[in-house]
């Protein structure tokens, strides 16, 4: 048997200028860049130089590696074999940077010779050294201490490879495919490491040897790789990257020219439980509990400076863990308060995390909800409501539910509300999540028990009713956040149920992503669809386990691919008929579909209603987008839907024209604040939260939106925050095209003198007719008409009373009889109409009833061949009406753009669109009022 | 579409390249990686927007976001590993309201981002080789953003030090190019103007010189006197102030050589100031009592 060869391994560092002690990290640190080949077991070849100068192996220096990690980078440059062994590092300033301590060896012209593995080999046999910012000094020291026989090492040759199939197939399964040569040589090949126990996997020798193996097979695919690495200044400079966690990833896809785009890592199979609950810090325990009191017992506006501590804690995550549930008992802060601020103290704790209260029980189930919790963390409510100081509605919930229940929602609206109008984003986002949670919490009451109808009405009131009060807080009732969850719900029960029982339970039941109400949903889907349809459930599971079993789609046959996708579309075709027997009903599901029907969310109203009822009102099925991939819906239009007719007739439809309705802009406004924090914050979680905010996936779009009152409001909302003017010029912008709308020459408001006429008065009143018909056509066009409107002065559409020629102020005044004044004001109101049309002159305005406009009602009349009586009867004030709204309308949209165009502050703004509404309230001087607006607009 | 209120922007004329040189940690990526992101702007900014017209600018952005905003510090920049190479320039588009009348006005200019060890290496480091192909670089430029680190004044005497070396070689180079040096323009910037220290000084910048770099203070007027070139003080900070009343947003990490050294506070609130007023003069020679 031959002596093994033996390889002379050399070693280079990245050098520091003057590296200095750092006594706070017990290490050196740098004092500044030096030279990249520093330190020097031997001379560097150019080649190698050369690759060190085109960054092929450099990690950005702005993203360490996980404390205390190594990576690795390997790769085969000319004749020579290297290892860069790269560690973190800071220099004295406190900026990170990294370490690198270069190994490399010649590679021997033996066939099979593996260069690179003989370094990993040789490095793991010496205690895998790395690399550390020292004096100079220390290295002389080290390599004299180390002696020649350090460097060393036994030669590999290329058969081991073979040892690390069960390697290569990790790498093959996370890219489900085979690795592709032609995309090889500009595109690396992306991984994501995760740990197994305390093993990372996977592992270099995996990644090395599937390196070997594509580059045996692709002459192209070089030794090019990095391992457990964090940002790589050049990605494309390698094969195969194997990043140390996801959002290193993620970054290098973007930086990348060209990457390989692929599955995350298996899930571990081992996670690790979240500790906690934890006693809250000492150090933080007074203040925080000092900050919850001053939140508690005041009304007005929250500023981050009261509650610094508060705000930091639930924005940077630490709080999660608390024992919150100590903190309410433990203070004796609490003494100080007075009854009713004790109770506001432990519902915004209940926000805060309510995942402590809503404890499970040893059988899984929750048992613990808002009935049993609030009186718990307050007895004395439940006998009578508290008052609350401020603007806390005092009514609006016409529930009979626990009062309870009504001011822990509301405590928790005006908690959000707090965080959401500071714009502390994180608090915000945390504590939506927990109202999530309750919602879950509260949805599963419903169908885990059977609530008196008392109950379920008081749940329903919670989720879904709108207050009638009139203030900030009706636009946070949890009906906004419903809708929130139930885009939530539907992407989950989208993405984990499906036909093979098995497979959908094996898939949520560990999942702690999903609500548990997701859970039982799907559970009783699975369900559902077995006793429904056992046949072709069993088909479908067979077909649909082929689907999981075959990587490849193109292995399954045509015919086996078409049946499993036509298996939804069958099943309508069927429906209705007799092969459909049986619908077995989940009740319980009844309420849920009640709840989400009142929240407008059509889907979900209609399958749960399938679900429950076996069939789907027919409305709800007009309205529901169709996914037959989760249930076969049954229209049912013979079947009257109580619930749903209900609902109607009490006036909780929201679609239909009410454009103001606090709520529906809300929604948007809490979304895109939401949005907005969540694109420029990137916390776990945050894909998932965003995903829920903004998946409009257009299938489940079913109402008409009135985007531009939630706009203004939004841009209103963003000026007045004092957010960037890059975010907010874009709204103004696109606010000023709305606006300019109503002034468009074909698509906007007809101009006054457009009005039809025509000799003969019959087909002038059918011309009449059609272009009224037409002009709400366009009205209903333009998104900012309805708010604008809604800025101008209200003038009665019905005369009170026909104002008769003979009523003049002359004749009034000459017969003592006192003018109505309503004929005062509505004179005032036409006679800017009739001046401005072109047809017959007037004398100066005299904004009174007189004979001079009386005259001018005539001519008017005789134009539009109304009979000429020179009265004010309700057909002439009906083409007057249009034309009064149609001219203020148009002006206010000129005053709105210029405000909007030229006010410089947003102070400057808010006054102005102050002005404007204040003008509204004398219906006589709007016009000259906003006038002075539109000519001065920036003063 | 009827707009009576469309807007148009025009490009302001200038010099549109400068270079950025300071010491270590004095914040001159950080000044950048800030500028280009622009975050938080108030409603009253006159500027509208900042772009980025490269890639490498793109990339200050992503470590805006993924370091700054994180509430981390960003790695110094580094020393090419070949004299030769050049750092990266960064290429970036400001878009200003215009003062009067409608319309934006449109400023693009290219930086180059020197690393710190440069300006150690002024001051006689032990590796001068270096330095002559930045400062051959340095001298095409038509003007210079010197960064100093408002905070650190104990390192008034080794700055004064620094741009006396600095003027020599200049001087030289601008002179065998037959270029007139009193076209040269000088911007100084302090910056980390949200630590009190510089703060307090922030209506009177000469009383912050005379008291904190008197010895700079000097060496850059003899410097303007000596070239007749127009030079010009400014404050900036990368990271603001957040809250009423205003307080730095601003958390130190580690202390070293007496400057201030750490990252930002509170990321949501992140808000710098003073940023585009030294690049408007650099570019125009005017200023722009707007941006201050």
């Amino acid at each position: 048997m031959s002596e093994p060869t033996k390889i002379i391994i050399n070693e280079f560092s990245r050098k520091f200028d003057e590296p200095k002690f750092s006594e706070r990290l017990k290490k050196y640190v740098s004092g500044g860049f030096n030279k990249e080949i520093g330190f020097r077991t031997d001379d560097v070849p150019p080649e190698i130089e050369k690759a060190i100068s085109d960054e092929k192996l450099r990690i950005n220096d702005n993203y360490p590696l996980e404390f205390g990690k190594k990576a690795l980078i390997a790769r085969e440059i000319s004749q020579y074999s290297i290892l860069a062994v790269a560690t973190n590092g800071s220099d004295d300033g406190g900026r990170p940077l990294i370490c690198y301590r270069y190994f490399w060896l010649e590679n021997s012209d033996t066939d099979n010779f593996d260069g690179v593995a003989t370094l990993l080999k040789w490095w793991e046999k010496k205690q895998k050294p790395d690399c550390e910012i020292k004096p100079w000094a220390k290295y002389q020291e080290e390599i004299e201490q180390n002696g020649k026989d350090f460097y060393l090492a036994t030669a590999i040759y290329k058969e081991f490879s073979e040892q690390f199939e069960n390697q290569i197939k990790i790498y093959q399964k996370q890219t489900k495919k085979d690795l592709d040569a032609n995309q090889i040589v500009t595109k690396p090949y992306m991984f994501s490491i995760y740990k197994k126990g305390d093993t990372i996997l996977p592992n270099y020798w995996g990644l090395h040897a599937l390196a070997l193996q594509l580059n045996d097979k692709y002459e192209n695919a070089d030794i090019a790789w990095s391992w457990n690495t964090s940002v790589m200044d050049k990605p494309s400079n390698f094969t195969l990257i194997c990043c140390a966690d996801e959002s290193n990833l993620d970054i290098q896809k973007k930086w990348c020219k060209s990457y390989i785009d692929i599955d995350g890592p298996d899930p571990d199979p081992d996670p690790i439980p979240v500790p906690g609950p934890f006693p809250v810090p000492l150090s933080l325990y007074k203040k925080l509990s000092k900050e919850l009191i001053k939140i508690a017992q005041r009304n007005k506006k929250l500023q981050y400076d009261d509650s610094p501590n508060l705000y930091h804690s639930l924005e940077t995550g630490d709080s999660t863990t608390w024992d919150y549930e100590k903190l309410i008992d433990g203070t004796s802060y609490l003494n100080r308060l007075n009854e009713n601020e004790q109770i506001y103290f432990k519902l915004i704790i209940l926000l805060l995390n309510p995942n402590n209260v809503f404890k499970q029980t040893t059988d899984g189930r929750i048992n613990v909800n808002m009935e049993d919790l609030i009186p718990r963390m307050m007895p004395q409510l439940t006998s009578s409501q508290p008052k609350f100081r401020g603007r806390i509605p005092k009514q609006g919930f016409s529930f009979s539910a626990p009062d309870t229940a009504k001011v822990a929602v509301t405590t928790m609206q005006r908690f959000l509300y707090f965080c959401d109008n500071y714009l502390s984003h994180e608090s915000y986002q945390r504590l939506t999540r927990n109202v999530y949670n309750i919602i879950n919490q509260l949805l599963l009451e419903i169908i885990s028990s059977t609530p008196s109808q008392e109950y379920y009405q008081g749940i329903k009131t919670i989720l879904v009713n709108d207050s009638n009060e009139n203030n900030d807080l009706s636009a946070y009732h949890f009906k906004i956040y419903l809708r929130g969850y139930e885009n939530k719900l539907i992407p989950w029960l989208k993405k984990y149920y499906n036909y093979n029982a098995s497979q959908s339970i094996k898939s949520i039941e560990d999942n702690n992503n999903i609500d548990d109400f997701c859970k039982q949903v799907i559970k009783d889907l699975i369900n559902y669809q077995q006793k429904r349809n056992p046949k072709q459930f069993s088909e479908s599971a067979k077909l649909e386990r082929n689907f999981e079993n075959n990587n490849e789609v193109d292995e399954l046959t045509g015919e086996a691919t078409n049946k499993y996708n036509n298996f939804g579309s069958e099943n309508i075709n069927t429906t209705g008929t007799t092969k459909m027997q049986q619908f077995p009903k989940f009740s319980k599901y009844e309420n849920i579909a009640k709840i989400f029907y009142a929240a407008k969310s059509y889907n979900l109203a209609a399958l749960f209603s399938q679900l429950s009822l076996g069939h789907v009102h027919q409305e709800i099925y007009n309205k529901c987008s169709y996914f037959y991939e989760i249930i076969e819906l049954t229209p049912d239009p013979e079947k009257k839907n109580s619930w749903a007719e209900e609902t109607l007739n009490n006036g909780n439809d929201y679609s239909s024209g009410n454009t103001d309705n606090p709520n529906s802009y809300m929604k948007i406004i809490t979304n895109f604040f939401v949005g907005l924090l969540l694109l420029g914050i990137g916390v776990g979680g945050g894909f998932a939260l965003n995903r829920f905010f903004f998946s409009s996936s257009p299938t489940f779009t079913v109402e008409e939106s009135q985007p531009f009152p939630q706009k203004f409001r939004y841009y209103r909302k963003l000026s007045q925050a004092g957010i960037s003017q890059r975010n907010t010029a874009q709204i103004k912008d696109s606010l000023i095209e709305d606006i300019s709308q109503i002034n468009e020459k074909n698509t906007g408001i007809p101009k006054l003198q457009d009005f039809p006429t025509d000799k003969k008065a019959q087909t002038a009143k059918e011309l009449q007719q059609s272009f009224i018909e037409e002009r709400k056509d366009k009205l209903e066009k333009i998104d900012a008409y309805p708010y604008i409107f809604s800025l101008t002065p209200q003038i009665e559409q019905k005369l009170s009373e026909e104002i008769l020629a003979e009523m003049t102020v002359d004749k009034a005044s000459a017969e003592n009889i006192k003018v109505n004044e309503n004929v005062k004001q509505i004179s005032a109101t036409i006679e800017p109409i009739l001046q401005s049309l072109p047809f017959y002159k007037i004398k100066p305005s005299t904004n009174t009833w007189d004979q001079q406009t009386s005259d001018a009602i005539k001519k008017f009349q005789l134009n539009y061949k109304l009979p000429a009586t020179g009265n004010l009867d309700q057909e002439t004030w009906d083409i007057l009406y249009i034309m009064i709204k149609d001219k203020q309308v148009k002006e206010t949209a000129i005053v709105l753009q210029s405000i909007l165009a030229f006010s410089q502050t947003s102070d400057q703004f808010e006054e102005k669109i102050t002005e404007l509404e204040n003008c509204k309230k004398d219906p006589v001087t709007y016009l000259q009022c906003i006038d002075k607006l539109k000519t001065n607009p920036a003063n | 579409m009827f707009n009576r209120f469309g807007r148009t922007t025009q490009e302001i004329q200038g010099s549109n390249e400068f270079r950025l040189i300071g010491a270590r940690t004095s914040g001159k990526t950080t000044y950048l990686a800030a500028l280009v992101s622009w975050p938080n702007a108030p409603e009253n900014s006159p500027i509208e927007a900042v772009d980025p017209l490269d890639d490498e600018t793109g990339k200050l952005i992503r470590y805006a976001q993924d370091i700054l905003e994180a509430g981390n510090q960003m790695a110094g920049s580094l020393l090419p590993p070949d004299p030769n190479e050049m750092p990266p320039s960064y290429s970036l588009s400001i878009r200003l309201q215009n003062r009067f009348g409608r319309g934006d006005k449109r400023l693009n200019i290219t930086c180059k981002d020197y690393p710190g060890e440069l300006f150690t290496q002024l001051r006689g480091g032990n590796r001068p080789e270096i330095l002559e192909p930045y400062l051959d670089d340095c001298a095409v430029a038509p003007g210079l953003l010197l960064m100093i680190d408002g905070t650190n004044h104990q390192e008034d005497r080794n700055y004064a030090q620094a741009l006396t070396i600095l003027q020599n070689e200049l001087s030289l180079r601008l002179t065998a190019q037959d270029r007139p040096l009193n076209r040269y323009r000088i911007a100084i910037a302090f910056s980390k103007a949200e630590q009190a220290t510089v703060w307090l000084y922030r209506n009177d910048i000469n009383q912050f010189l005379g008291k904190k770099f008197p010895q700079t203070q000097r060496t850059i007027t003899r410097w303007s006197r000596q070239w007749r070139c127009p030079i010009k003080y400014f404050f900036c900070s990368a990271f603001g102030m957040k809250g009423n009343p205003p307080k730095p947003n601003f958390r130190e990490t580690q202390g070293g050589n007496g400057a201030k050294v750490g990252v930002i506070d509170r990321p949501r609130f992140w808000r710098p100031f003073g940023l585009v007023s030294p690049i408007y003069w650099l570019h125009t020679g005017k200023e722009d009592r707007r941006l201050h």
